[in-house]
């Protein structure tokens, strides 16, 4: 087996953790360990480091579905999503989906149905911790434009912004679940919707009001002021601007 | 290269490895310094990120502390094409916290667009030896300046090795040019596990290359032992850093401490015991 024959059927194994019985001939045994222990070390190593960076990415959901089980669930997930990013921060975008199919199949989590909401709010405070710094809306240049250019204009989503709606109380579920002494009431049953946000050195999980949302979902898509006007939107543009979830100008036609 | 414009600042004594837990806490000393702290250490690939927190705290530890990048993502001793764009990255994370060096380990750690996140064994042999100094000198070309290769703890052995790793250490840094980093608990490691001879090891070491010395500690499991780096220095591990830093007691020493991670003054304790060592050998 030539060296590149050797490193792909290595990292098969270790992706797949199955044995390769050619890749066995190739090896001899250590001091304690026969080539098949020897293909087990690393897959232990690379399923305990996955193990590690969703737990760390997911904490509440962990909390809530208890070590073992999340543990016994990360498994599953690392058996069938292979790390395909050498940046192990982009591991576990898929989680959310894994999630939602998990508690349509297994019985016992049934009554888990908002975790799949609640794994999406983690991810995105994960991306928002690392999300890119933005240079801020920038007024002057959007003064400068003719009305005609103004009405036609699109904006920009701060990247260390983002938000979520859900059929479920997300936002009281995860803000529960962030004290050591959990508080045991019963959660409301509304719909939340939530907003994750770097402000500053801090990230900040808050709620938003229904029309809140609507306008930050219509401004994502990418229309003009002239529609947010339209649809009477436009009087949440200032707000946003000043808190930063508006970030820049660049896009103004 | 992109940091020539930029004053590389000295490394010397003890550092440890800067850990996500402790940069708060370490935030919160500036602009005190810790006691006996030459430097510290980044695991680099945790650093990448264009923006967010991280970008805006290491800049702030970069104004109080010497840096260096310990990279685990170039896979270089892989036959995938050089991942240009990881290298690029690092360049720019080097430049923007004004690293004196960069590192990384003499393994594989990708094939086929899947990552192992793990630190691979390759066969010392002829073949692999020419493939990594070819693949070295593309990454010192990329970054514009001469990286520290380190030698890794292994759980195999390949039928198709024919040298030792001493030996196909010291013909990749002479051939490749290149610095090392050596870790003295993974040379004991390999020992526990294949039976290497960690003083012979040592003795023959190349030291105008040795730039840098890492101390860890390992795990013991039922038939072997893990470089788990989540325990205290061992016993044996201190003794084998005092035969190799009586040779030379100017060589940087760091801690480094990955999983289970202590408070930071349990850090400092063992950084205060590699100072102790290294004064002593230098008398």
């Amino acid at each position: 087996m030539n060296l590149q024959a050797l490193q792909e059927t290595f990292l098969k194994q270790l992706t797949q953790f199955e044995t390769d019985s050619a890749f066995l001939t190739q090896l001899t045994p250590t001091l304690n360990l026969s080539p098949a222990q020897q293909v087990a070390v690393y897959q232990n190593n690379v399923r305990g480091a996955l193990q590690s960076c969703l737990a760390q990415i997911y904490p509440v959901c962990r909390t809530i579905l208890g070590e073992g089980y999340f543990q016994q669930l990360a498994k599953g997930y690392i058996q069938t999503h292979p790390s395909r990013h050498s940046n192990l921060n982009h591991y576990g975008d898929e989680f959310s989906g894994f999630i939602l199919e998990q508690c349509q199949q297994r019985p016992e989590l049934t009554e888990f149905a908002y975790l799949s909401d609640l794994v999406t709010l983690e991810w995105r405070t994960h991306q928002v911790y690392y999300a890119k710094t933005s240079p801020p809306f920038n007024f002057e240049a959007f003064a400068q434009l003719t009305e005609q250019q103004q009405a036609q204009s699109t904006f920009q989503l701060a990247p260390c912004f983002q938000f979520l709606a859900s059929d479920y109380p997300i936002m009281s579920i995860w803000q529960m679940n962030q004290t050591a002494t959990k508080e045991t009431q019963a959660v409301s049953p509304n719909a939340e919707n939530v907003a994750v946000f770097r402000n500053q050195n801090r990230i900040e999980v808050f709620e938003l009001e229904q029309s809140v949302l609507n306008a930050l979902a219509l401004i994502q898509t990418g229309v003009t002021l002239q529609t947010l006007v339209q649809a009477e939107l436009d009087r949440y543009l200032p707000e946003f601007i000043q808190q930063g979830w508006i970030v820049d100008n660049s896009s103004i036609n | 290269m992109s940091s020539s414009s930029q004053v590389k600042r000295p490394i010397s004594g003890v550092g440890i490895g800067l850990r996500s837990q402790h940069i708060q806490e370490i935030l919160t000393a500036l602009p005190n310094t810790l006691p006996n702290i030459g430097w510290l250490e980044l695991l680099a690939d945790n650093h990448l990120a264009e923006g967010g927190l991280d970008v805006a705290q290491l800049e702030a530890i970069a104004e109080h502390y010497p840096l260096t990048l310990h990279c685990v993502g170039m896979s270089l001793a892989s036959v995938e094409p050089l991942d240009l764009d990881y290298c690029q990255r690092i360049k720019q994370l080097a430049k923007r916290v004004n690293a004196t060096w960069v590192s990384e380990h003499l393994c594989f750690s990708a094939a086929l667009g899947l990552y192992s996140h793990d630190l691979l064994p390759v066969p010392y042999n002829q073949t692999t030896l020419a493939h990594c100094v070819q693949r070295i000198l593309q990454i010192q070309e990329a970054l514009g300046e001469r990286i520290l290769v380190e030698n890794v703890s292994s759980y195999m052995t390949f039928e198709n090795s024919n040298m030792s790793e001493i030996e196909f250490i010291n013909a990749l840094a002479e051939q490749a040019d290149c610095d090392l980093l050596i870790d003295v608990n993974n040379i004991y490691v390999n020992q526990l596990n294949h039976g290497l001879d960690s003083e012979s090891y040592i003795d023959q070491l190349p030291l105008d290359r040795v730039k840098e010395i890492h101390l860890a500690g390992y795990q013991q499991q039922e038939n072997f032992v893990l470089d788990a780096h989540n325990n205290p220095v061992s016993e044996p591990v201190w003794q084998l850093y005092q035969r190799l830093i009586k040779k030379r007691p100017t060589i940087p020493t760091l801690i480094e401490w990955d999983n289970d991670i202590p408070p930071l003054p349990v850090l400092l304790a063992e950084a205060e015991k590699a100072h102790q060592i290294m004064q002593q050998a230098a008398r």
